[in-house]
């Protein structure tokens, strides 16, 4: 019994996983002229805003892109200050609901002496308060891990965008594209209706994942907070473009890879985007898959 | 003056010699030698026999759709010979004073060849037909060439023959001239077939045992067949044999069977043919309990009925269902085929004959997920119910004329997605996302003729496809703008069965042979083809999850012109056969998607697309052996495809997916004795096109990848080489057969990439991780007849 359950094994294993077989490949593409790059984000939150001026660089080099500084920088005709990275809003700024921002940025980039003129636009979003956030067990006995959370909120008539950033304790978990999560919700899809909306993209185990193969350990008594975002449409485009071409790609399932298309007008890369967030948060309850601190 | 007297009667003697040469010829008295060629085990009319006459005049025909021949001969003694491809020849000795009737029934080879003729179709007739860019394969050569995983498979077959190249590694779809997979028509007994992949593309649907030929036109499509650019596959059912028959193999994940008989007299015939995977069979005994319930397997059936009614009337019924399942925990997907064919010949007279076939084809999958608290079902559905009438007037010997209709009613259900919650306590979340249900109607008149002249030298063959498409309601209309804009957001409703929006087109087709010797044809050919269905796909590798979606309003259809020429002869006996073609395509309307397109379960899919020009070209050498010890084939193909889309790429011409400039085939066999038989197959193909990201920028964190020019760079050369060892076990003269066949595939375990993904060093470098799916995989299979 234990052969054939061997040979089964065998069997099972040579024929699904023969598929999981990679290699290094010895391909490289060849360098590009360097492109200007201009992002930005505002939310409805009072806090510091940055805008970041950069180059790309080879995408096969050593080299990491750094910021530049251009000539001038302005939102809505107000100057923001270089700080030597990057240029900041004042610390109280914060982008307010239902209005058109104007980014402008001057900047001789490719060095021929005459001050290039780059600009984009965005309207800040309504916010949709979140009104709940729970944690639901995904095993029958209903009180263990792998936990969703759950958020619940009223979703407005027409096409909205939404994202989601989780902090544990405080710390941003959603600090990458990979572990921000969006959605957009319309008539074609569920419209206007409060949600109960069990967000996919964190499974909340014992551990979940982090940089350099690293997990980021959650134990009871932790606390989870989710921000919902509503994104404006330029910004929730952009960031699913930029998910898909972080993603892993397998032949069945992905399309061909593409630029992440941004709003910036002047030949310029990137976005200039807004949301409107609305917290709320939950403490991991005491159960048998969380260890306590 | 003496000299002149010679001269005089030099010249005398000549003219007297011609003369009394020629004398006899104008006086000599001519009858008519006919005949009909049929398959002695059914009695099926072979069609393309060659009917030679032994007499140092070369005289020769070929026998038409109902196997018939007709010879004009002269008075006196003769040696008929009836030669067709997979059947023993046939020579008969007649002393010709009268019209004669004849009728031959030829005896087909075993499975068991000594040597093998590698394309079904004689020598003669690839020489003589004003047809090009055609291979016809027979059933005994699938079996004979090495195996994946032990299942021999129709398709990996085409895949190996000049101008067709695999869509990617391990996948059944296949890449005919530079064109994408879905502009190739893939036929089962007259039925539309919309996915042919089992296993995601390991396998094909078609179970040898089931199948007796298959034809591909590369692009001279006659004018019968049409809705697709690229190529037809037509695939031709076996019959039942007239006693009774058993074959089968049994593999190590698969196993097949299939019986054949008659049904009480001779007239009624039938062929059941099974077979099923079992990779899974013993999942059970695992200890795993993840392993020990999951189900990975596809199994699929076939069957045909072939009644002779009477002399003028034949039907024939062939039924196909297929299904493959996946199921891993809670999760599972779903998908398969089902096809049917009634086929109805009636003979009005010799020389005028019908086919009616009413076709039906259904393929849909089913991808679902569940947990405790909430559950995903995902749809989707592709049908085809069709009738299809050919009319076949043979006016003389030298007219041969075909017309007829045929109407196919599509229904596209691309996608449907209801999720559902089951929460103890709040409100229960029930999400259905319905795409749009799409219909198309399409209707088809054509004519053809097949013009021989006189002097059985050239040949010509012309003909003209009328094609009506309509679009048919219910379902939610979007159009778009130049811009590729939402004219209406919310879409316009249209009720059932209103037809909404029509277009047509008109597609002529040539083609010119000439025999410059009896040895050397020359030949030319033109086609137009338009393409009303499109597939929508994220996949190059033959994805179970397709979706196809019609023409409408806002979706153009695609349209091709190609021209071909080549020169094709045979050699040293007709034991060898070599052809040299050139072709140019010009593609109007060629569908690509815009960047980062939404096409999963996204109704407004007309916002997503973009169209513009293709061309491709290239050339095709072919050499083959026929008959002998070694037997195969080996070919060159060089080949190119662009696309021009102004969306796409900056509207600079790119390379098209399918652009691989250089492919050889080798395909050999040889019986090293009577009991074994080794095959060897070697595939090299340039290395498929691949967008490579050439710089890069912070965004959250993460290096965000900038392209510049659309396949502008190749992943590494594919190349393979499979071999196989057939070992008959049978003793000679039984009727129980049966053979070991040992196979492995990629026998130097190339690791041919699959997917290309991004990685990246601690360091911040970049470096592309290949994933290949197979190293050296070998396979036994038994294989038994009775």
């Amino acid at each position: 019994m234990r052969f054939i359950e061997k040979i089964a094994s065998v069997l099972f294993l040579l024929f699904i996983l023969l598929g999981g077989c990679t290699s290094l490949l010895d391909l490289k593409s060849e360098g590009m002229e360097p492109r200007l790059v201009i992002t930005g984000v505002l939310s409805t939150e009072p806090q510091t805003h940055v805008i970041e001026i950069s180059a790309t660089v080879p995408y096969f080099g050593m080299d990491l892109p750094v910021n530049i500084q251009a000539e001038e920088v302005r939102i809505n005709g107000e100057p923001l200050v270089w700080d030597g990275s990057m240029y900041l809003t004042e610390s109280t700024f914060a982008a307010k609901e239902g209005e058109t921002y104007l980014l402008e940025v001057w900047i001789d980039f490719d060095g021929d002496g005459e001050t290039e003129y780059y600009w984009a636009t965005t309207t800040v979003p309504y916010t949709h308060p979140l009104e709940s956030l729970s944690l639901r067990s995904l095993m029958p006995s209903g009180n263990d891990t792998p936990f969703l959370l759950m958020a619940g909120f009223h979703d407005t008539p027409g096409e909205d965008y939404y994202g989601a950033a989780l902090w544990i304790n405080n710390v941003l978990y959603s600090n990458r594209i990979l572990r921000y999560y969006i959605h957009s919700l319309n008539e074609y899809t569920q419209d206007g209706e409060y949600l109960r909306y069990p967000i996919p993209e964190w499974i909340i185990t014992s551990s979940l994942i982090w940089d350099n193969q690293q997990t980021f350990d959650l134990y009871a008594g932790d606390v989870l907070t989710v921000d919902l975002q509503t994104l404006s449409k330029e910004y929730y485009l952009y960031l699913q473009q930029a998910k898909i071409e972080k993603n892993q790609h397998f032949p069945l399932f992905s399309g061909p890879r593409g630029n992440v298309v941004g709003n910036i007008e002047g030949g310029a890369l990137g976005i200039f985007g807004s949301y409107a967030g609305s917290r709320k948060s939950v403490t991991l309850p005491e159960c048998p898959g969380l260890p306590s601190r | 003056m003496k000299r002149f007297s010679l001269v005089i009667i030099s010249v005398v003697l000549f003219l007297g010699q011609m003369v009394m040469t020629a004398s006899p010829i104008y006086a000599q008295e001519y009858f008519t030698c006919s005949g009909k060629v049929l398959d002695a085990v059914n009695g099926e009319t072979l069609q393309g026999a060659v009917v030679k006459v032994s007499d140092g005049t070369g005289s020769w025909t070929l026998t038409d759709v109902r196997g018939q021949f007709s010879l004009r001969l002269p008075k006196g003694e003769i040696v008929l010979e009836v030669t067709y491809i997979g059947y023993k020849p046939k020579q008969s000795r007649l002393y010709l004073d009268a019209n004669k009737d004849l009728l031959y029934f030829l005896t087909p080879f075993s499975y068991y060849l000594h040597g093998i003729t590698v394309f079904a179709e004689s020598p003669a007739h690839r020489l003589r037909k004003a047809e090009m860019s055609i291979e016809r394969v027979d059933a005994q050569v699938v079996r004979r060439v090495p195996t994946l995983f032990g299942e021999t498979d129709l398709l990996k077959v085409v895949q190996m023959l000049p101008g067709v190249q695999s869509a990617s590694e391990g996948s059944s779809g296949f890449i005919v001239r530079g064109g994408s997979p879905d502009q190739n028509l893939i036929l089962f007994d007259n039925a539309t077939l919309y996915n042919v992949s089992h296993m995601l593309g390991f396998f094909s649907v078609f179970n040898t045992d089931a199948v007796r030929t298959m034809t591909l036109y590369k692009g001279d499509i006659p004018a019968r067949y049409g809705g697709r650019l690229s190529s037809l596959l037509d695939v031709i059912p076996a019959d039942g044999t007239s006693r009774f028959s058993l074959d089968g193999g049994i593999g190590l994940i698969s196993s097949r069977l299939s019986a054949s008989g008659r049904l009480g007299g001779d007239n009624l015939t039938y062929l059941v043919a099974g077979r099923r995977t079992y990779a899974d069979l013993f999942l059970p005994l695992a200890k795993n309990e993840l392993i020990r319930n999951t189900v990975l397997h596809f199994y699929d059936l076939n069957g045909r009925l072939r009644w002779r009614v009477n002399d003028k009337n034949f039907l024939h019924l062939t039924l196909y269902h297929g299904k493959d399942r996946f199921k891993m925990s809670d999760m599972g997907l779903h998908f398969g085929n089902s096809a049917a064919t009634l086929h109805w010949n009636h003979f009005f007279s010799d020389s005028f004959f019908l086919k009616v076939y009413t076709t039906y084809t259904n393929y849909n999958y089913d991808f679902y997920g569940k947990t405790t608290e909430m559950s995903m079902d995902w749809i989707s559905r592709v049908q085809d119910a069709g009738l299809r009438v050919d009319f076949s007037y043979q006016l003389t010997t030298d007219h041969l004329f075909e017309f007829g209709y045929t109407s196919n009613f599509q229904w596209f259900q691309p996608g449907q997605v209801i999720g559902k919650s089951d929460m103890n306590s709040g409100p229960q979340i029930e999400q259905d996302i319905t795409m749009s249900r799409r219909q198309g109607f399409v209707n088809v008149l054509y004519f053809s003729n097949e013009h021989k002249f006189p002097d059985q030298r050239l040949e010509v063959r012309y003909g003209l496809r009328f094609t009506r498409f309509d679009n048919v309601g219910p379902t939610t209309l979007y159009k778009v703008d130049s811009a590729y804009n939402l004219l209406e957001d919310e879409g316009e409703v249209i009720p059932s069965g209103r037809f909404f929006h029509n277009r047509h087109g008109w597609e002529p087709r040539v083609g010119i042979s000439f025999l410059a010797t009896p040895n050397i044809s020359i030949k030319a050919s033109y086609s137009r083809t338009s393409q009303y269905v499109h597939l929508l796909s994220f996949s190059s590798a033959g994805s179970p999850l397709e979706i196809w979606i019609p023409s409408g309003p806002s979706i153009a259809p695609q349209t091709s012109h190609q021209v071909s020429a080549g020169v094709f002869a045979t050699l040293f006996g007709k034991n060898y056969e070599a052809s040299a073609e050139v072709f140019y395509r010009n593609l109007d309307n060629v569908l690509d998607f815009k960047e980062h397109p939404n096409l999963l379960l996204y109704d407004k899919i007309e916002t997503e697309l973009r169209y513009g020009k293709g061309k491709g070209y290239g050339l095709e050498f072919l050499i083959k052996r026929n008959n002998q010890d070694l037997s195969g084939w080996i070919s060159y193909t060089w080949s190119r495809a662009f696309r021009t889309i102004p969306e796409v790429n900056e509207g600079k011409p790119y390379r098209a997916p399918s652009d691989r400039p250089h492919n050889v085939n080798v395909v050999l066999f040889y019986d090293i004795t009577r009991r074994l038989q080794v095959s060897v197959n070697w595939i090299y193909a340039t290395g498929q096109p691949i967008t490579l990201p050439e710089g890069r920028y912070w965004f959250f964190n993460e290096l965000v990848p900038v392209y510049t020019e659309r396949n502008s760079y190749r992943m590494p050369d594919y190349h393979r080489m499979d071999a196989s060892l057939n070992i008959r076990l049978e003793k000679p003269g039984k009727r129980w057969k049966h053979a070991i066949n040992v196979s492995v595939y990629n026998l130097y375990g190339r690791k041919n990439p699959w997917a290309v993904n991004y990685r990246m060093r601690p360091t911040g470098e970049q470096y592309l991780e290949m994933t290949y799916l197979f190293s050296v995989v070998p396979s036994i299979t038994w294989n038994f007849s009775f």
